[in-house]
């Protein structure tokens, strides 16, 4: 993910337009990725604007402690959660990460293992059948640079959680493309 | 196939594999395990092939909305200005507060200075009024009752007159506290003897013991004793 440089952050303070757009460009990517994976593609646009909404309302005050696209990312989450929770769609109860669904959990075989297409149409599609938290986690993680703290300060939790949120996810998927 | 969980790494040990997110030891002993472990292989595989699926889903190219940017850049601007606007606001109440908060101290710490926190407290303790107890007798008057008497010097040595409104006495003959006179002035730099006393019984003598005056005065209260042996 590429970063805006300071000087255009500085404008972006200030409240120039062209500066807010290059802000705009440079994040539209991520914040929308997120939003779809978050409350979906009808809702995506409508949060995703709500979110840049917010980051501009907030980019005064950012004190430059972590990146900006690790903030941008904590807004965008809490603007989706803000979003989830309006809506109050009823989500699976999450199941605690223990050895049994470990045991449980069953491989993609080899042919499966091929990242294709129709793959990829099958991870989306598991991936909003994943509960709210493992979805955010798994839709952050899916931006490299986001490392497991980056997540725990985007979602508000410990590291120790994201990397339990993780491996929950992952099983989780494993188990909905196997049975696809 | 279902994820072995005894003498090979644990999955969720794969997951922070995958994410990079082991110290450098771990990782290359998992790293050697994998070669010769076809389960933990498999377990990997997978868990990678969902991990780069997610990736290449995160940059998928978001649609374009050419409209949507340019709405949100003036409605950014204005956003940005009123966020400032509050933000000027916020610092300047922040101002007014620190302020009066600092005029509040500063006020207490000049009123505590010049002014007494218990006047009457600290008077009785001030060596500007004082009272003395000279002697404690038993006196015999040929028309009056016989009556335990106190002499008491009262010093008012302070620039306030002093208003004596009760005294009380305490001693080994009679009853304890009795209030024995009322209604006394001294004035700013007067010293004054005077003669305190209560009635007492025909056959009565002085006994040994802690003989004690107390004046409630306007100033607070005063306290002298003698013992008589």
């Amino acid at each position: 993910m590429t970063e805006l440089d300071t000087e255009t952050l500085r404008r972006c303070r200030r409240g120039e337009p062209a500066a807010l757009g290059a802000l705009y460009d440079c994040y539209r990517q991520p914040v929308y990725y997120l939003a779809r994976r978050m409350v979906g593609e009808t809702e995506a646009e409508d949060v995703c604007q709500e979110a840049f909404i917010a980051v501009f309302r907030g980019v005064g005050k950012f004190a430059g402690r972590s990146k900006l696209s690790t903030w941008v990312l904590a807004v965008t989450t809490r603007v989706c959660w803000m979003h989830l929770r309006k809506r109050r769609r009823v989500e699976e109860k999450v199941e605690p990460a223990d050895a049994a669904e470990a045991d449980a959990m069953t491989l993609l075989s080899p042919s499966d293992e091929l990242i294709n297409k129709e793959f990829l149409e099958q991870l989306a599609a598991a991936m909003d059948r994943l509960p709210e938290n493992q979805r955010l986690a798994i839709a952050l993680r899916s931006f490299e640079e986001m490392s497991y703290e980056e997540i725990a300060r985007a979602m508000n939790c410990q590291t120790s959680q994201v990397r339990a949120t993780l491996f929950r996810a992952r099983c989780r998927l494993l188990k909905f493309l196997k049975g696809h | 196939m279902a994820i072995p969980t005894s003498s090979h790494y644990p999955a969720p040990e794969w997951s922070a594999y995958v994410d990079g997110e082991l110290p450098a030891a771990r990782r290359e002993a998992m790293r050697e395990h994998v070669r010769d472990c076809m389960e933990c292989a498999a377990i990997l595989r997978s868990l990678q092939a969902v991990q780069r699926g997610a990736e290449q889903l995160a940059h998928q190219p978001a649609p374009a909305r050419p409209q949507l940017r340019s709405r949100l850049i003036s409605v950014g601007a204005a956003v940005v200005e009123q966020a400032q606007r509050r933000q000027r606001w916020a610092a300047l109440l922040t101002g007014v507060v620190v302020l009066a908060v600092l005029a509040g101290l500063a006020w207490m710490v000049w009123r505590g200075i010049t002014t007494p926190t218990h006047p009457a407290r600290t008077v009785v303790a001030a060596p500007a009024i004082w009272v003395s107890l000279d002697h404690v007798l038993v006196a015999r008057y040929f028309v009056e009752p016989p009556a335990l008497e106190y002499d008491v010097t009262i010093r008012n040595a302070s620039a306030r007159a002093l208003e004596i409104i009760r005294v009380i006495v305490s001693d080994p003959l009679g009853e304890k506290e009795r209030p024995v006179a009322a209604a006394l002035r001294v004035e700013p730099g007067q010293t004054l003897q005077r003669v305190f006393s209560r009635p007492v019984g025909e056959d009565a003598k002085l006994r040994p013991g802690r003989y004690r005056i107390l004046l409630e005065t306007s100033e607070g209260r005063l306290v002298a004793e003698k013992v008589v042996p």
